[in-house]
């Protein structure tokens, strides 16, 4: 009996037991999902992102199906920091795993405003950064796609805590490297990629968008690829500690992200298909570095870049068995 | 069929697979299946529905919610009724007995016991049957049960749901789109002249309206409803993400004057609503 595979990680100064973590927006904050999805044995769970004051969010509908995938136009729905606090975070922080809130806003104010009043939040391991909302003071073009605006709201959220912050790029940008730097420069622990591609839908019988807010975010297995080439850019780029996302559904696709760069992975969407996806994604991880006989799923992270090529298994090793196969027709 | 009463507070649901016992086709589109699934058979209620995976790949990748058509807890089995409408469930229609199904559930808040000795008027429209059937097969002995069900053409009125429905006790009232069985036009004129009689006949209580359809057909419904002064539940259909209240991409309208928020969901705060919890859009 070979002695089990570690998989503890350390993420931008958070130490997970494992690699595999719960996307921000995809488990609610805690209640709806917490047993079924195993949410004790994952690595860390993010909370779905909260603004300075409750928004109900956008009117319906606000999901639509697309071809391995899903449109989302929720509007950043939450209770506010207050409600989140007393509501909420008490109940994720008894889940066990370091519980991160996502924070989003609509001014540099707002992002300095929720750093401030969640720096001393007992039971909060950091703080995500959700920079895919519009920023009112520019045209509503969102923080996440101009390096400039990015860097401020960064440093001031740098600036009013403490606690580790991860930075959740937006994959709406023309180069994703300058804004992954720009986050870093600004005191980023680490960065996730990615949030979600904005797409539209029409509904051709009624002849007007799909989605009530009209554009939304797709996510799903769709966007995997894109996904890939972001972190697999990034990781090139600089060095910083990566949390890979978008369209994982299983272990390949999150053993995929690792290999691109990914320090760790976060299931978001495949939740809502099954919920024990997480779960299944870090059991999968456990199979494959036992049958690869791996001690450290450190080891496999950045493995498919031209520079770990000594990380390779040797010309004409064969794949070890006790792996799932490889999905048939797999869109991702 | 036996159904119990929903306990207060968020349903228990699991995640469990069924058993395909039967796939039969029970109108032109729509589908009747059994499964074998003693959890689900136990605890679901009149109202609460399932999130049923259809097929196993990632594309289509979304859930299908789907409510509750019948249960049988003595033989572990529960049925769903469904319309093929796109891939989802068209892929659902290709299940063989003996083949698995991976369902959440039993999810949402479904219908209350109506108060004893009040008549139940159920308002269908559509495949909006199929959470009513259970209504009347629970709660219809010991009171007048009236079924005015509708649809668009005479042929998707299924004999299916008929049978059941007359079983149940129900006085069943037809309505047609086309005219080409029972009243032509909306079932919603039916309501109108089940709530007439009743004014002629003296009496202005005593009994609630249960509702499933389309947006239109329930606006209209709640609107009859309350200037009747009948309560009035209206079972909500939404697209879905998880099915558990935690995406919310369900959110529909809450009533302007309602207190704690601008949308209900419709997975976790309903699907069933009291009339006047809700408001409308479109």
């Amino acid at each position: 009996m070979t002695p089990s595979p570690r998989l503890d990680v350390e993420v931008g100064g958070i130490r997970l037991k494992n690699p595999v973590i719960l996307a921000a927006g995809t488990f609610g904050y805690g209640a709806e999902y917490a047993a079924p999805a195993g949410a004790a044995r994952l690595g860390a769970v993010v909370a779905k992102s909260i603004t300075p004051f409750p928004r109900p969010g956008n009117p319906p509908p606000r999901v639509a199906e697309m071809p391995a995938g899903m449109l989302n136009s929720v509007g950043l729905e939450n209770p506010g920091l207050e409600g989140f606090l007393r509501d909420e975070l008490p109940r994720l922080a008894r889940l066990g795993p370091p519980v991160l809130a996502s924070i989003a806003g609509e001014t540099v104010r707002d992002y300095l405003y929720l750093a401030r009043g969640l720096d001393a939040a007992p039971g909060l391991a950091g703080m995500e950064v959700n920079v895919s909302c519009p920023n009112l003071a520019r045209g509503r073009i969102p923080f996440g796609s101009q390096p400039r605006p990015l860097f401020r709201v960064v440093e001031a959220v740098r600036s009013a805590t403490r606690l580790p912050v991860w930075v959740k790029l937006s994959p709406n940008v023309t180069s994703i490297v300058p804004l992954a730097r720009a986050a870093k420069e600004a005191g980023a622990d680490a960065l996730c990629l990615i949030n979600t591609l904005t797409g539209l839908a029409i509904d051709i019988e009624r002849r007007r968008p799909a989605l009530g807010a009209v554009f939304g975010g797709l996510s799903g297995p769709a966007i995997k690829p894109v996904a890939l080439r972001m972190v697999w850019e990034v990781a090139e780029a600089l060095d910083l500690p990566l949390v890979g996302m978008g369209g994982i559904m299983d272990a390949r696709d999150a053993l995929e992200f690792v290999m691109a760069g990914a320090t760790a992975v976060a299931v978001g969407t495949a939740t809502f298909v099954n919920p024990r996806a997480a779960v299944e994604v870090l059991d999968g991880i456990v199979r494959y570095l036992k049958a690869w006989g791996l001690e450290s799923v450190s080891e496999l992270v950045g493995a498919a870049h031209p520079g770990a090529a000594d990380r390779r298994p040797r010309r004409g090793a064969r794949e070890p068995r006790g792996l799932e196969p490889a999905e048939e027709g797999d869109g991702g | 069929m036996q159904w119990g009463e929903q306990a207060p507070g968020r349903p228990l649901w699991r995640q469990v697979l069924g058993r395909v016992l039967e796939q039969r086709q029970v109108g032109p589109n729509s589908y009747l299946l059994g499964l074998q699934q003693p959890w689900l058979a136990e605890a679901g209620r009149p109202g609460q529905f399932v999130h049923v995976r259809c097929g196993q790949g990632r594309d289509p990748l979304l859930r299908r919610p789907l409510s509750l058509f019948g249960v049988d807890p003595g033989e572990g089995r529960v049925e769903l009724l469904y319309q093929v409408v796109g891939r989802g469930t068209a892929l659902l229609s290709g299940l063989r007995p003996g083949m698995d199904v991976d369902l959440m559930g039993p999810l949402g808040r479904g219908f209350p016991r109506p108060p004893d000795g009040e008549g139940l008027c159920l308002v269908a429209g559509g495949l909006g049957v199929a959470p009513l059937v259970p209504a009347a097969q629970a709660w219809g002995a010991g009171r007048r049960v009236l079924a005015l069900v509708g649809a668009d053409t005479a042929a998707e009125l299924l004999p299916e749901v008929q049978r059941r429905l007359v079983e149940a006790g129900a006085e069943v009232q037809l309505a047609t789109m086309d005219g080409s069985r029972g009243t032509p036009g909306p079932v919603t004129d039916l309501l109108e002249g089940a709530i007439a009689r009743e004014a002629d006949a003296g009496r202005t209580g005593g009994w609630v309206v249960f509702a499933c359809g389309p947006s239109a057909m329930l606006r209209r419904t709640a609107a009859l409803a309350q200037s009747a002064g009948w309560p009035c539940y209206l079972c909500l259909e939404a697209r879905m993400g998880c099915g558990v209240g935690a995406c919310a991409g369900c959110a529909w309208p809450a009533a302007p004057d309602r207190p704690g928020g601008r949308f209900v969901r419709v997975c976790r705060d309903g699907p069933v609503f009291l009339a006047q919890e809700v408001g409308w859009w479109e």
